[in-house]
């Protein structure tokens, strides 16, 4: 016992050094202000620490020390391009591209000459539907939008970086067009070559060259919009050159202007003293200039979600808690309850923190998504089961919950559909009523469903291995409630998202494939129960048409977007079908065995008896 | 005769007859979910769902209306013979009842709901709403002076479009040919092009040819071809299609006919102007947060402001308006309404509560009962 509690404790440890490691490393600059700062993306004020992590997820895959590489790139182009950020493993890619074939990660200077001789494709390709590109393809067409938004990143304060003896972009801005009238006039009366110019020409050559270049590089470079400006009484976003080149500037967006070069100085100069100053004026005076509409609070919040990553936490509590489960069924301890009850309540306590923090980030009902979806109907499981087993100490429904939970979970990241998780919500979703009602509803139904299914499975294993287990009664009983209760959510679910079309779209019911999906929970959960009521179906079979719940929630959740029609064209999804397929196979094929097992169990026993 | 009558009801309120027919509507419900990524929603929904029979080559099979109306015979009969009523079955009672109301709610909005839609530019005011799918050849007269107000004398439905009388014109008016969706063409390209023919406006440039129906009936591009002979002035080669730019004249005996060929449009008791088209988007995206129209709704002499926004219809004289699309170019601001009259849109409401009710009863029920035990 004090073994399994020793490893226990190194589990628990480990899960939370990890967590804790991740964001103590130690680094020579203090960037706890700097990643705070605020910056508008994809319609949503983050923080810089979560832009970073979405950006370099995007090239690398990866988003450890985001941050840094972020400042790196923002303060520091020119080492910045060495930086082996782009993630290609596509052998014939990288030979296409010229690319070192023992590697898998490369700067933009490696990939540069290679993308250049594919730009003629790149056209073509840009013309071809997606579903017609071939994966090659597809990774090339990537890799040249990543490069070209990793090229204007490292343009994006261009303005403020200094040139020769110091001098920046937006100082010789009053004298640029002097400077650019010199340069013709040198042009024009000693010619292209430069090497028939006095020193003092050549200088001004060189200034006029490299203004040109900086000024060509900051057209249209809109992406890093960290500068607050009030247009009309309402809090705008510009990025450095917008507020050059579209006019966006103001008193208030020069200082902060001069701020980020403070703040660029710092870095550039390694000055880690200066940085933390520079940084923690520069957070605070961006948020003075948003009229405080930007929670401080929130920035936080988002931040420490995206460090502490509370659904990794609890999974890993998941499959501590499942393991303990396991041992309890064969070797039942208190302290082996108390260790399960413990591991799972603090996996629950983090996996309900995520989803809080989402509600607080995003300001709207936790399910909004596909992805949040999987979280939430996996936090239901993991909560029923803690709760019965909280109550009841039996651990089969404990058991099957939280494996239920934990499976959820670890798909989860596949339902995203970018490296944010953190996702608007198209206008027909933008509601919080519906999105509280109906969605809670109908994900919670799936939820309850899936324990029904897993529990069913549990139900089928136990009475494979002992035919008069004194669980096998209880967990029926269950199984029927459980049914019940799972009846009751899906079809109201279904019908209030009946209501929601008929506010919407002025129809209560269209035969959509997405409420056709729902529909057809209610309709086998209707089946089931009016076949056993009636006779028709028996007990096995009851709890093998629960188990096969889980397929038809996983057609009705996941499998109906793969079509890609109807109204519900925000939930369409790809590349999860061979998944969904394969689930779908492979349940048929376990819950037939099982119910052939348990017949054939049975036949025998009758001939015995 | 009425213990007959009693056997027949009382075997159609069991229990398995849902068992039975239960799979039947699994089955249609997946097939024609799926098949809509094929043939589209509006063939899936009229093939499978809205249809008494499928046919599967020369097998019969049931369809949605056979299916549904089967399930509601069985929960009137289960609720009018079979249903114990005690305190005990209450929740399945009410639930039952909640679900009864559902189906006779959508049986009441298949047979009356009508859909239709508004197009309605910044700032103009109208009180004409159009079929999404149906279309008309309306025939206008006027008596040939400019200030004379054209009166409709004929409209003729496209889905009878072989059997169009148009006798009581006084020029001859032959249909020719027609395509439910057509494919525009030089004149000069087209199959039976005949110089010696004369072709009077639009077809002086352009012909209609066959092309496959799009998956949604109201992308089609309908219209015909037809010839008129013997009227004062436009004898010749015609054609018409959907949402024609320019209407056809032929003038006969003094008096203009103008012919007219579009979505079915019908005239709503009051009128609405558009004051505002509004897309909001997220902040430094394309993206919209969100729709909304601000109008005004003329009423005789009553006149009020209001919003119309995604999620929040404006419900008015039986009518109901939906944001349901928009356009936006250099002409100016395009809102569209979708406009639905539909007598049984209380009754999802009415059967939620009650289906919600009779099985939250019912959980309770059963969950002490079995504490109780």
């Amino acid at each position: 016992m004090i073994r399994i509690l020793l490893l226990m404790a190194i589990i628990c440890c480990c899960v939370f050094t990890h967590a804790y490691a991740q964001n103590q490393a130690p680094e020579q600059f203090d960037y706890s202000a700097f990643e705070k700062i605020p910056v508008l993306d994809n319609g949503r004020v983050k923080p810089i620490g979560a832009f970073a992590k979405a950006r370099l997820k995007d090239f690398y895959g990866k988003d450890y020390k985001a941050t840094q590489w972020l400042a790196q790139t923002l303060f520091n182009p020119s080492e910045a391009i060495h930086a082996e950020v782009f993630t290609i493993k596509d052998d014939d890619l990288k030979s296409r591209l010229a690319l070192d074939p023992s590697k898998d990660h490369f700067s933009i200077e490696d990939l540069q000459p290679g993308l250049k001789k594919t730009q003629s494709d790149i056209i073509v390709l840009l013309k071809e539907t997606e579903t017609n590109l071939t994966p090659q393809q597809q990774t090339l067409l990537k890799i040249h939008e990543d490069v070209i938004s990793y090229n204007e990143l490292l343009r994006s304060f261009s303005l403020i970086l200094p040139l020769k003896d110091g001098e920046t972009f937006i100082n010789l801005l009053p004298k640029e067009q002097r400077i650019t009238s010199d340069l013709k006039t040198i042009i024009a009366q000693k010619g292209q070559d430069v090497t028939t110019y006095t020193p003092a020409e050549q200088e001004t050559a060189i200034m006029g060259f490299q203004l040109q270049q900086i000024r060509t590089g900051g057209i249209g470079n809109d992406d890093f919009k960290a500068i607050p400006v009030n247009l009309d009484e309402k809090l705008s976003w510009a990025s450095p050159w917008q507020t050059i080149n579209d006019g966006l500037g103001s008193p208030q967006a020069n200082t902060l202007l001069s701020q980020w070069e403070d703040v660029a100085n710092a870095h550039r100069k390694n000055d880690a003293q200066n940085w933390t100053a520079a940084t923690h004026t520069l957070l605070e005076n961006t948020l003075q200039n948003t009229s405080n509409e930007i929670s401080k609070t929130r920035l936080n919040v988002e931040l420490l979600y995206l460090n502490i990553k509370p659904y990794h936490v609890a999974m890993s509590l998941y499959a501590l808690g499942i393991i303990l489960l396991i041992i309890t069924l064969s070797r039942p301890s208190i302290f082996i309850t108390y260790g399960t009850l413990v591991s799972l309540f603090t996996a629950c306590l983090f996996h309900v923190s995520g989803i809080a923090a989402r509600i607080y980030i995003l300001d709207r009902p936790p399910v909004g998504t596909l992805y949040e979806s999987v979280l939430f109907v996996s936090l239901i499981c993991a909560v029923i089961g803690l709760i019965t087993y909280a109550k009841s100490r039996k651990p089969i429904l404990a058991l099957t919950s939280q494996i239920a939970a934990l499976g959820l979970l670890s798909i989860a990241p596949t339902m995203l559909q970018n490296n944010d998780s953190l996702e608007l919500l198209v206008a027909v979703l933008n509601t919080n009523f519906w999105l509280g009602t109906h969605v809670i509803c109908i994900t919670a139904g799936y939820g309850i469903c899936i324990i029904g299914a897993c529990l069913a499975h549990g139900y089928m294993l136990l009475r494979i291995k002992d035919p008069v287990h004194p669980l096998l009664d209880g967990a029926f009983q269950s199984i029927h409630k459980i049914g019940l209760v799972a009846l009751l959510f899906t079809a109201v679910g279904t019908v209030l998202g009946g209501i929601w079309a008929d506010q919407s779209w002025g129809r209560f019911w269209g035969w959509d494939p997405k409420e056709n999906g729902a529909l057809l929970i209610v309709l086998w959960l209707i089946w089931i129960q009016h076949g056993r009521l009636s006779g028709n179906i028996r007990p096995l079979g009851y709890v093998a048409g629960m188990a096969a719940l889980n397929i038809v929630v996983a057609l009705a959740w996941f499998g109906v977007n793969l079509l890609g029609v109807g109204l519900h064209s925000y939930g369409f999804t790809s590349g999860i079908a061979a998944g969904l397929a394969i689930f779908c196979i492979a349940e048929t094929i376990i819950i037939t065995a099982l119910w052939i097992i348990i017949r054939i169990k049975q036949k025998q026993q009758g001939r015995t008896s | 005769m009425m213990k007959r009558i009693k056997s027949i009801s009382t075997r159609l309120a069991e229990a398995d007859m849902v068992f039975w027919l239960m799979p039947l509507l699994i089955v249609l419900l997946i097939v024609g979910t799926v098949t809509q990524r094929w043939i589209g929603l509006y063939a899936a929904h009229h093939t499978y769902f809205s249809s008494f029979i499928i046919w599967l080559g020369p097998i019969p099979l049931p369809g949605g209306y056979t299916i549904l109306g089967l399930l509601t015979l069985n929960l009137t009969a289960k609720f009018l013979f079979k249903s114990e009523w005690s305190a005990k079955k209450s929740g399945i009672i009410l639930a039952h009842l909640g679900a009864l109301i559902l189906l006779i709610g959508g049986l009441v909005t298949s047979i009356m709901a009508e859909e239709r839609y508004m197009v309605l530019p910044e700032g103009a005011q109208s009180p004409f709403i159009y079929h999404y799918t149906k279309r008309n050849l309306m025939v206008f007269q006027s008596n040939g002076e400019d200030d004379s107000q054209p009166t409709e004398i004929m409209r003729l439905p496209y889905s009878n479009i072989d059997n169009w009388n148009t006798d009581s014109l006084p020029f001859q008016f032959n249909l020719k040919f027609s395509c439910d969706n057509c494919n525009i063409i030089k004149r000069e390209e087209s199959s039976d092009y005949d110089e010696n023919k004369t072709y009077a406006g639009m077809a002086q440039f352009m012909a209609l040819e066959n092309k496959p129906l799009e998956k949604e009936p109201e992308a089609n591009l309908t219209g015909f071809e037809f010839t008129i002979f013997g009227a004062d002035e436009g004898d010749g080669e015609h054609l018409a299609f959907d949402g024609m730019p320019k209407p056809i004249e032929i003038k006969s005996l003094g008096k203009t006919y103008t012919f007219i060929f579009g979505k079915d449009q019908s005239t709503l008791p009051f009128s609405i102007k558009l004051k505002d088209f509004v897309k909001d988007n997220y902040q430094g995206t394309a993206m919209a947060r969100g729709y909304h129209s601000d109008v005004v709704i003329m009423d005789g002499d009553t006149h009020w402001e209001t919003r119309i926004e995604m999620n929040k219809p404006l419900r008015y004289k039986g009518h109901t308006f939906f944001q349901s699309s928009f356009d936006q170019s250099e002409a100016g601001e395009v809102s569209i309404f979708s406009v639905v009259k539909n007598q049984g849109w209380l009754f999802p409401y009415i059967g939620t509560i009650v289906l919600a009710l009779g099985l939250i009863l019912h959980i309770i029920i059963t969950f002490s009962r079995r504490r109780t035990q």
